[in-house]
């Protein structure tokens, strides 16, 4: 199904934010590729930077952030360089997002019906009432039953997945190449997530959209994606396949965070990562920002960053250790 | 969570009546409330009525006269009855000042207050949520910190001050307005009362002169008092905008492509607004209290200007009338407005 | 946004020593300084005007009437020839004592009632709710107003007066706080651990009310600031001669009409700065809590 054309291709993005005591490097160096048609999981802990990296390549960053370095191909053209009108025509029907936080994601004072349906009329520039006829259609593809009924409710009288498919709809009418999903399953119990997660499959089968699925669940990404990229406190530290990677994790993150997850197939001790991400994020630059919570780290990890190497095809990796 | 397939899709009001019935109880039962404050505070509060009447000087045998005429020597009780007869004939006592019924005294001044409230009062909303929805469009430049800094001054701004500033300023050595005196100049022919409304009456009337002469005396009074309300409408708004410019549904909208001028009055104005509207019953209380030194200022003859009248000259009755008037406004609008929101605010209105 | 609030929160844990927090604090609300900076100017010159410029404020000198600024009446005279910035000094030793006062008796009272309403719940309860909300329905200045002319006009009545009016916020603020702390489990330790009821009330429960208490508190110093004079101005509470700020703009009226603009503009400055600063400063607080419990 995938043909080779690179959809998005992410190069060495610098994000910063300005506070009071300084810049903060949030996002140090970060590069992924998406090609056409493929599901690729951005896999890290909170704080990893991994939404703030779907909120660049969607230019929805708060006003005190600052992209310093780096390039955003979509389509070939580069979406750090355009106008903020240039980029509003991309969002959407271009690239689109959903995001964590699930009921607050829709106006209370809305009823969801309208709500869908602006979307048509802004993308699409459809009139009012044929916009709510699209509305209807898409709530009833989301498999939302008595669509014309449910699209007059309010979303306070939703459940949490109803919610989620809402949104799905909405972002559905953009017909988005691109769809970026940060943490869609978040909050919702298990049988729900695992519909919500079909749903996003079949996003990919209906309109072809490639999907960057943001995630802190190894489990959602062994059974969605195709690739994974792995993300540490705002620098990448090993992409792959999702059979590679789960079969021979490379880099000391990846293996821990494999180890913190049970497995059938084979008794793995659990193992346990000491410190938090935040105390990283801080104010460092330089080095591999994993370092004190590395169990293998050498002198150099604390202040020479190591650089990118492809192992296998497709399969790379940072670490001064996988030379 | 509610079960929202259970919701009753037929009767989307189901639980308004209830509510408009329970609310309405409370009202009155905050209404009777007030009728007793009122009743206490003049007669058990330290201090005879009568001696503050007619001052320390008084004689005994006056002293006694007066506290018959005023009914303080039948026991408490008696007396409470007493006022609650006069109220539900709606008589409010009499002033001593101008030997009116005090019913008949608010009601003649009523419109003339009513004119000043009602324009400031227009004025400043329409003034303070576009200045409001104004910074927060243009958060964190100067020309936020400038309307930010014009809120903050306009809530500590002493209303008399500013009036006499005002004055200063533009009938002293601009001249562009009217003498503050009242509402009409002596020399300008009456204009035959219709509504009470100065503006809408020499409309009606024709009387050209009139009409200019009263805007002209309603400028500074309407500005004063427009300026202080619209100081915390403007802080309200913003926040409240901003609020929702952070939130998350904006945020969606957002990333599907919505203009931010759309985004802005849409979105943003609309859920903001709706909060905003649960402070009209406290901008309520601040308009009046302002408007009283405001009439006072610029001797136009509402009630403001008569409450104050009364207050200097004790004269209880007028005093009692105006406080359970002013009361029962405040109530009642309190009552509309929390009706008025759950009919606005979809998530309030199942019960 | 979650992303950038983890970002706003590692901000709170960066700087180390005291001083550094409080120059962080102060760089964030600029509001802060710009309050205390007020505050602290007004309160440094009324305190040296009593050294630099020592005429008596009560006693007029018929031969320098209605005088404009000059070097040697800095705010220039009034009526009577007397200076205008020593009145305003004297005047200083006037409201804002009253302005404290107030506030000091409306948090006992409101923190005592709402305390014990929110904890012992039933009867007790629902009395007080009735009661602030009867109360709450007059407007807070002309409650105040009614009262003093009613109980006569003085500075006890004033203090009382305005005290009344803002008495049933902080009810309402302490029994929220009571409600809302009272079934959790620490309470129901401090009991078995032997504590007497009214120990748990004002001892463990009320000091979580500490930081919206000082919130409020602060802005109704502006608000006190504002009322007494207001009712000064119109005759009301405090009379001429006191030189109560209030007082002194009214005594400026007049003049302010025929051009000696300077009598009534001083006095009234004064309050609107007194405001200012006390807003400034609730305000900035406001935000800071609203942070705090964030967890920035």
């Amino acid at each position: 199904m995938r043909n080779s054309a690179t959809l998005l291709e992410v190069v060495d993005v610098d994000v910063s934010f300005k506070t009071v005591l300084g810049p903060l490097r949030v996002l140090d160096k970060v590069s992924l590729k998406v090609e056409q048609g493929e599901i690729v999981g951005l896999v890290g802990e909170s704080g990893s930077g991994k939404s703030l990296t779907g909120l660049t390549i969607m230019r929805l960053l708060p006003p005190q952030a600052v992209t310093d370095a780096g390039i955003i191909r979509f389509r070939g053209v580069d979406l750090l360089g355009l106008s903020e009108r240039e980029m509003r025509r991309i969002r959407g029907s271009g690239v689109a997002m959903i995001f964590q936080g699930i009921r607050t994601g829709l106006n209370p004072l809305m009823r969801i019906g309208d709500q869908v349906a602006r979307v048509y009329r802004v993308q699409q520039g459809l009139s009012s009432k044929d916009a709510y006829e699209k509305g209807i259609e898409s709530l009833q593809q989301v498999a939302i039953p008595r669509a014309e009924a449910w699209a007059r409710a309010y979303p306070h009288q939703l459940s949490g997945g109803m919610c989620q498919r809402v949104l799905i709809a909405m972002v559905l009418a953009c017909k988005p190449d691109l769809l970026i999903a940060d943490e869609p399953t978040t909050g919702l119990d298990v049988t729900i997530q695992a519909q919500i997660l079909e749903l996003i499959k079949e996003i990919r089968l209906k309109i072809g959209a490639s999907i960057v699925l943001i995630t802190h669940d190894l489990g959602i990404v062994a059974e969605t994606c195709e690739r994974v990229v792995v993300i540490y406190a705002g620098q990448v530290m090993e992409t792959g396949t999702v059979s590679s990677l789960f079969a021979e994790p490379l880099h000391p993150y990846t293996q821990s965070l494999l180890g913190s997850v049970l497995r059938v197939d084979r008794a793995v001790a659990l193992t346990d990562s000491p410190g938090t991400t935040t105390e990283e994020v801080s104010f460092r630059t330089g080095g591999c920002r994993f370092a004190a919570r590395c169990p293998v780290a050498l002198p150099q990890c604390w202040h020479e960053r190591p650089l990118w190497r492809e192992l296998e095809p497709g399969h790379g990796v940072a670490c001064h250790r996988q030379v | 969570m509610k079960q929202a397939c259970y919701w009753n899709w037929s009767d989307p009001m189901s639980g308004l009546a209830s509510y408009v019935v329970r609310r309405v109880g409370i009202g009155i039962l905050a209404l009777a409330g007030a009728v007793c404050v009122v009743f206490i505070m003049t007669r058990i509060l330290p201090g005879n009525p009568a001696a503050v009447r007619l001052g320390a000087t008084a004689r005994e045998e006056t002293l006694r006269r007066v506290e018959h005429e005023m009914g303080l020597d039948k026991p408490l009780i008696l007396q409470f009855a007493d006022y609650l007869g006069k109220l539900s004939r709606g008589d409010l006592g009499h002033s001593w000042i101008t030997r009116q019924p005090v019913l008949d005294d608010l009601a003649r001044r009523l419109p003339a207050t009513a004119e000043l409230v009602l324009l400031a009062g227009i004025l400043a909303t329409i003034v303070g949520v576009s200045v409001g929805l104004l910074a927060a469009a243009f958060h964190n430049s100067w020309l936020d910190v400038l309307i930010r800094t014009w809120a903050t001054v306009g809530a500590s701004m002493p209303v008399f001050w500013f009036a006499i500033l005002v004055i200063y300023v533009f009938y002293y050595r601009l001249g562009w307005v009217a003498s503050p005196m009242g509402r009409l100049d002596v020399s300008v022919t009456a204009v035959s009362r219709v509504t009470g409304f100065l503006v809408a009456d020499s409309l009606l009337t024709r009387n050209w002169d009139a009409l200019g002469n009263s805007l002209a005396h309603l400028v500074l009074p309407v500005l004063t008092l427009a300026f202080m309300i619209s100081a915390p409408i403007v802080k309200m708004v913003r926040g409240k905008v901003l609020d929702v410019l952070k939130s998350d549904f904006v945020r969606t909208v957002r990333s599907v492509g919505v203009t931010q001028q759309e985004i802005l009055f849409r979105d943003a104005l609309r859920n903001a607004l709706v909060p905003v509207v649960t402070i009209v019953g406290i901008m309520f209380g601040y308009t009046m209290a302002s408007n009283v030194v405001v009439e006072m200022i610029f001797a136009w003859p509402g009630i403001g200007y008569y409450a104050w009248q009364a207050l200097l000259n004790k004269d209880l009755e007028a005093i009692q009338g105006f406080v359970l008037a002013i009361a029962a406004m405040y109530i009642t609008l309190n009552l509309v407005i929390d009706i008025l929101y759950t009919i606005i605010d979809p998530r309030v209105r199942l019960t | 946004m979650e992303a950038v609030g983890e970002v706003e929160g590692l901000l709170s844990r960066a700087p180390e020593s005291r001083l550094s927090r409080s120059v962080l604090l102060l760089r964030r609300h600029p509001q802060l300084g710009a309050g205390l900076a007020i505050l602290v100017a007004l309160v440094t010159t009324l305190a040296l005007a009593q050294v630099l410029v020592p005429y008596d404020p009560l006693r007029g000198d018929s031969s320098t009437v209605l005088e404009p600024p000059s070097q040697a009446h800095p705010l220039g005279t009034d009526s009577f020839g007397r200076d205008i910035l020593s009145r305003i000094a004297q005047g200083a030793w006037l409201d804002l004592p009253i302005a404290f006062t107030t506030v000091a008796i409306a948090i006992t009272l409101g923190l005592l009632i709402g305390a014990l309403a929110g904890y012992t719940g039933g009867l007790v309860d629902m009395v007080v709710m009735r009661a602030t909300d009867i109360l709450m329905a007059f407007p807070s200045f002309i409650l105040a107003m009614v009262m003093v002319a009613v109980l006569g006009n003085s500075v006890p009545t004033v203090v009382i007066a305005i005290a009344v009016s803002f008495v049933p916020d902080f009810i309402r603020l302490a029994r929220g706080e009571v409600l809302s702390e009272r079934e959790l489990e620490y309470v129901d330790a401090a009991r078995c651990a032997g504590n007497s009821e009214w120990r748990i009330m004002y001892i463990q429960l009320l000091p979580n009310c500490l930081t919206p208490v000082l919130v409020h508190g602060t802005l109704c110093l502006a608000w006190a600031i504002l009322d007494v004079a207001g009712l000064a101005f119109l005759g009301i509470g405090i009379t001429p001669p006191t030189p109560e700020w209030g007082v002194l703009v009214s005594e400026g009226v007049r003049h302010t009409i025929s051009g000696d603009w300077w009598v009534s503009l001083f006095p009234g400055a004064t309050i609107l700065l007194a405001a200012l600063g006390f807003n400034l400063v609730g305000d900035s607080l406001r935000d800071i809590t609203a942070r705090e419990e964030r967890g920035q």
